[in-house]
């Protein structure tokens, strides 16, 4: 790789400052993944369809799959693993108690755009939380216990629990 | 000692998922999140033609771009260029011919992603294009176009009993229809991916999969003698249902043929769209049935033929037609039967294992023509079902006695009740384009793989330090498989609070249990390890008596701790594993559990398939736009007896996914072909159900424990999927008032029917 | 390893971060159509995986978002940055009070996640056929501004669409800023048809503007997206409702006009006569939601 073909860029990852010069052709999704190591961002589709990439960009879920690397620049990036660090986040543990995870490959990317939603809207219908969990395909579970878990998570958050 | 009970009347323990922490943590690694690997990257070179005389593959301009270390061809395999699951019928490289778009030819070896893709983009390979066939019954035609040496068709399978000409006879009405069944992908969310490495006597492969066994198996027969030993280990899987049922072969041995010519680590991993055009699907069906009834409801008669699209290679295609010509007579006592199934090879892409395994297929033409047969009646389809449905003391379409655990009829009063079928079947009502409609859908679901190859299950259990460790060769992919493992130890060995870790497959270490396939990862991969716990108790047990003073039988195993009724004396569960160290006792059990009793006459068509059936009623309710032809469906019952329930959340957890997974079947899944090349090969255009397209679902457990599996359990994981696509197809029926008897029930479809009225 | 950059690796290209206009404007003078812009990105990312393009230098908008988003209301007008977030302009009061069409449609792009990150100037700019701002645009008589180091010009939004994945745009220009005409009479409307509830792309899309005076179709204007090379502005069918009383039968008479002005073709979504019939089947909901100047 030519160093002048690199770009340089710096922000923040779960907290922890990066700046580094990166090669510019390479998606966030598979920067986060094989270059940072957050491996917990997972690729199922690559086209934005099935939200396995998710990640918080400032605060907002984001197929991390359609976003160049460099676009980070001066952002802030959160994955799985940036949440819940010391304890876990209310939406890891009712994904736990409601049983909605499977095989667990869609479930960084749920968890993601689930912890998300109180910032949208604290009190969202059933057929609004659903919408907002639409971007997020999952094979195994058919969804009923995930939209469950997120409707304790929200109460969970509304009471600062 | 006694063998452990569960006893209904315990509170239900309620286990947390065993990778559940791993899992919403994202600190659980897949096989293409093991990054700290350094590997080689394996690019396959595919076919663009469906049928096609390989003249020549040219690698030469691929090897000299900077950073492709190898091309592999067929004549690179040292052993066999084999990898058909049953049939040796599929090569892992063509060398002749290609036979689907997407067959395998070469594959690029690189160290870079971006020299892998353009060695691919520089293979060049010239064909001699054949006439295509993509049609099954093309296929079978006389002078159609031999796609295999061994003809076009693949294998047939029959069922006969009684005497079908008389059955029709004692007929007051017949019913005929033809009925056809889509293809489906599995859409498991992570692709398939295998990691093979050098290590110092042999080669290594990780991956996701469902068979490690089998992997080990087809792995040995493409490197031959060249290497001595292959090791298979299971990676957390993402996913399965079926298609990585013998697609992990294919990729393993791909893996370990580049492991073994570099000596280095090697990755094989693939796109979504990659994914989607190779892998095995779920069979596409022409089923024609008739059926004879008399004017009080009774069936006495049913005939069918089905045809089905196996596709390039064998795969799983004679199990499948096996189960659906078996079962295509539904959860019925038909006393006169006459089925013909055949399957031919097409040149699309090949046809396998996909949860259901032929029945839904099979139960979607059966539920729909008693719904047809009801109308012919003027009878209700429940009252008509509760008349015909199998019981205990019944005989199946095969001549096999049903002694114990049918659940069945429990099952469709259950589901009639709770969706409240009588006052929403009265008042299937219509509201200028809105109508409304109740349809309900029986299904059969048998245990054990069948007559067509042992069933054996097998389990390890050791006690290592204060923890007890399951060794196990059946695999988990979301199943939910392990949790129930980790049940059925506390609770032959009364453990609370005592750790039980489950290791998952390695064949170095664990015992072939078999696929993990066919619902048979809780009958019998769990009763081999209820086998093996039950061993390790008496052993335990023994030096408890002594320590204790008191009879075996009089020990109790309960909260961690051992105790006497008699002399009223106890130990803690960690305290005498220690004993039974002291005294040189290994605290160890290996188990085979052998499904028995199994038998089938081929020329009679006729016998005892499978050791034990699951059952279940579901009911549907739709409201279509009649306008545009939109299904949205308003209410889903699933009733269940799958035996005595292990988890009960978990065994829900199945209910959501299989539903959720059949209404995907029944509404949306298209995958589309046009000359055997896949138009939608992407989730852009390939629609699975999401979180906005789901109705209530409402799951209802009945138990009707059978003794094949441990604590009388028989399998949850595909019965939830069989009767989706019939349900709905009986919803619309009752909807339209007219029944459409091909799927999946979108829009488009449904509107085309509305309209031709 | 670098397991998922293996499974879809992308070419090479410069990537310049221009920190003003004028930077922006001489990059694509020099490089024309060597050079595409990333704002929201989600067709261009797609568009390099699949390796369909290969553009030598990428322009990263991330420092002057600022200049080019945002939603304003100034002298009878409603302007809205190109890059702006169809998650912005769902939310946004103006939108919401003059332009309910664009904001129905906008809630409906993609994902979630999609509409956090694609913007109304990327989704314009690709041209899709299907492309869900589109019609709404078109109905609600929208202009769009176009600039380059040349200079600026403004087109209606309905000329600016010339093809299948084609406009007008040259390739040394980029899109500033939409404006909507703001009239207070004006209630408008969009519905669309497609094969699952969420996350999918339209089969069809209808969006509807007009002006209610007493029971009468004042000025209006229906479009369709999804169902001709481009969106388009369905003339005779608005002409249909341009002073008609608000009926059944005036509706009917524009939903069938509608269905004759869309050629649609056959595709792995739909067949060409099932949208014909779909466009009808929404014309006729979209106008009566419309008339009632409900959402």
């Amino acid at each position: 790789m030519d160093s002048n073909r690199t770009i340089s860029i710096s922000c923040t990852i779960n907290e922890t400052l990066i700046s580094r010069k990166i090669a510019p052709n390479q998606t966030l999704c598979d920067f986060l993944h094989d270059e940072i190591g957050t491996t917990g961002v997972k690729k199922g589709c690559d086209t934005g369809e099935c939200g396995a990439c998710t990640v918080l960009f400032d605060g907002k879920p984001v197929t991390s799959c359609l976003v160049l690397a460099p676009q980070i620049d001066g952002h802030k990036i959160t994955t799985i693993e940036g949440l819940g660090k010391e304890k876990l986040h209310p939406v890891q543990e009712v994904f736990i108690a409601f049983d909605a995870s499977q095989c667990g490959y869609c479930i960084p990317g749920m968890i993601m755009t689930a912890s998300a939603i109180a910032n949208e809207n604290p009190n969202p219908t059933e057929e609004q939380i659903k919408r907002y969990l639409s971007g997020n395909l999952c094979r195994c579970t058919g969804y009923q216990q995930q939209i469950e878990a997120v409707k304790a998570a929200l109460i969970k958050l509304a009471r600062g629990t | 000692m006694q063998e452990a009970t569960l006893d209904r009347r315990q509170p239900r323990i309620e286990l947390s998922r065993t990778d559940a922490l791993e899992k919403v943590t994202g600190k659980i690694k897949y096989t293409t999140d093991m990054i700290e690997q350094e590997a080689l990257y394996l690019r396959v070179v595919r076919s663009s033609l469906p049928h096609a005389i390989i003249k020549h593959v040219d690698v030469s301009q691929a090897v000299k771009i900077d950073g492709v270390e190898r091309v592999l061809t067929a004549k690179d395999v040292p052993g066999a260029n084999e990898v058909g699951f049953f049939i040796q019928d599929q090569p892992l490289f063509c060398d002749s011919k290609v036979r689907f778009v997407g067959d395998a030819i070469a594959m690029v070896v690189a160290d870079s992603p971006e020299a892998a893709e353009l060695g691919v983009q520089e293979v060049k390979i010239d064909y001699e294009q054949l006439p295509g066939i993509f049609d099954p019954q093309l296929a079978l035609q006389n002078g159609a176009i031999q796609i295999h040496e061994t003809g076009n068709l693949l294998d047939h399978h029959f069922v006969k009993k009684g005497d079908i000409l008389e059955g029709f006879r004692k007929a007051d009405m017949i019913v005929k229809g033809t009925y056809k069944t889509p293809i489906q992908e599995q859409a498991y969310l992570e692709t398939e991916a295998a990691l093979a490495y050098p290590t110092a006597d042999g080669i290594t492969v990780v991956g996701s999969m469902q068979c490690p066994f089998a992997v080990e198996k087809a792995v040995k027969l493409v490197l031959g003698k060249a290497v001595p030993n292959v090791r298979i280990i299971e990676a957390p899987t993402g996913g399965a249902f079926g298609g990585k049922e013998d697609a992990p072969d294919e990729v393993c041995a791909r893996a370990a043929l580049a492991a073994y010519y570099t000596k280095k680590p090697a990755l094989l991993a693939f796109s979504r769209k990659e994914s989607i055009i190779f892998h095995p699907k779920r069979h596409p069906m022409t089923i024609q049935r008739e059926m004879g009834l008399t004017k009080d409801g009774k069936v006495t008669a049913v005939k069918a033929n089905l045809t089905l699209d196996g596709g390039a290679y064998a795969s799983l295609s004679s199990r499948v037609l096996f189960q659906a010509v078996c079962l295509v007579t539904g959860p019925y006592d038909v006393p006169n039967v006459d089925v013909d199934g055949l399957v031919a090879y097409t040149n699309n892409v090949p046809m396998g294992a996909f949860r259901g395994f032929g029945k839904p297929q099979a139960l979607y033409a059966a539920e729909l023509q008693m719904d047809e047969a009801a109308a012919q009646l003027g009878m209700d389809p429940v009252e008509f079902r509760l008349k015909n449905i199998l019981r205990v003391g019944s005989t199946t379409a095969t001549g096999q006695l049903l002694r114990n655990s049918v659940g069945l009829e429990e099952c469709v009063l259950k589901a009639a009740e709770a969706s409240s079928w009588k006052q929403k079947r009265k008042s299937s009502s219509s509201q200028d384009t809105r109508r409304h409609g109740i349809g309900m859908a029986c299904m059969i679901h048998p245990t054990s793989l069948g007559p067509l190859g042992m069933d054996i299950g097998s389990a390890t259990v050791e006690i290592e330090d204060a923890s007890v460790t399951v060794r196990t060769g059946m695999t988990e992919y979301g199943q939910g498989l392990y949790t129930g493992f980790v049940r059925i130890v506390k609770q032959v060995l009364g453990l609370t609070e005592t750790e039980v870790k489950i290791n998952m497959p390695d064949t170095r270490t664990t015992l072939d249990s078999g696929p993990t396939v066919a619902s048979r990862g809780t009958v019998m991969g769990g009763k081999a390890l209820f086998m093996a716990a039950q061993q390790l108790k008496q052993k335990m047990a023994n030096v408890a008596s002594q320590i204790l003073s008191s009879p075996v039988d009089d020990l109790i195993f309960e909260n961690d701790s051992i105790r006497s009724t008699n002399s009223r004396k106890s130990i803690e569960f960690k305290r005498l594993t220690e004993e039974c160290r002291r005294r040189g006792i290994e605290l160890k059990e290996d188990a085979w559990n052998r499904a028995t009793g199994i038998n089938w006459d081929k020329e009679k068509g006729q016998g005892t398939p499978w050791v034990s059936y699951s059952w279940a009623a579901h009911v549907a309710e739709v409201e279509i736009d009649t306008e545009t032809g939109k299904v949205d469906v308003l209410n889903y019952i699933a009733a269940h007896d799958s035996g005595t329930v292990l988890v009960p959340t978990q065994f829900k957890s199945q209910i959501f996914g299989g539903v959720v997974q059949g209404l995907g079947y029944a509404l949306m899944e298209e995958l589309i072909l046009d000359k055997g090349r896949i138009l939608n090969p992407s989730f852009l255009d390939y629609y699975i159900p999401t979180a906005a397209d789901i109705p209530k679902i409402t799951p209802i457990l009945v138990e009707a424990p059978d003794d094949h599996g441990p604590f009388g359990a028989k399998g949850i994981g595909e019965p939830p999927i069989e009767p989706v696509a019939a349900a709905i197809g009986n919803a619309v029926y009752n909807a339209l008032g007219f029944p459409i008897r091909e799927f999946p029930y979108t829009p488009e479809r449904v509107r085309m029917a509305i309209a031709e009225r | 390893m670098k397991p998922f950059q293996y499974l879809a690796p992308i070419a090479r290209f410069d990537y310049a971060v221009p920190n003003d206009m004028t930077e922006l404007l001489n990059i694509l003078h020099e490089y024309g159509s060597d050079a595409k812009i990333i704002s929201g990105g989600t067709d261009l990312t797609i568009a390099l995986k699949q390796r369909l393009i290969k553009p030598k230098i990428i322009v990263d908008l991330n420092h002057i978002r600022g200049e080019l988003s945002g939603i304003s209301v100034e002298n009878d007008s409603l302007k809205i940055g190109a890059t702006t977030t169809y998650t912005e302009i769902e939310r946004d009061q103006h939108i919401n009070r003059y332009a309910q069409a664009l904001s129905q449609a906008a809630s409906q792009v993609g994902t979630f996640q999609i509409r956090n990150l694609g913007t109304i100037g990327a989704n314009l700019a690709n041209g899709s056929p299907a492309a869900d701002s589109a019609p709404p645009l078109i109905a609600l008589s929208a202009k769009i501004k176009l600039r380059s180091k040349q200079g600026e010009r403004i087109i209606p939004i309905e000329d600016f669409f010339t093809g299948v994945k084609k406009t007008v745009l040259c390739p040394d220009e980029i899109i500033t800023v939409i404006e909507i005409p703001i009239k207070n009479k004006t209630s408008s409307s969009w519905m669309r048809f497609a094969k699952r509830n969420e996350n999918v792309i339209s089969v069809v899309s209808v969006a509807v503007a007009c002006e209610i005076n007493q029971g009468t179709f004042g000025e209006s204007r229906i479009s369709l997206g999804a169902v001709a090379p481009t969106p388009i502005l369905a003339k005779e069918s608005s002409f249909k409702l341009i002073g008609k009383t608000i009926s059944p039968e005036t509706i009917e008479a524009a939903a069938t006009a509608a269905k004759n002005e869309c050629r649609p073709i056959s595709d792995v979504r739909g067949s060409a006569e099932y949208r014909r019939h779909l466009v009808y089947v929404l014309s006729k909901r979209t106008i009566s939601q419309a008339a009632n100047g409900t959402r």
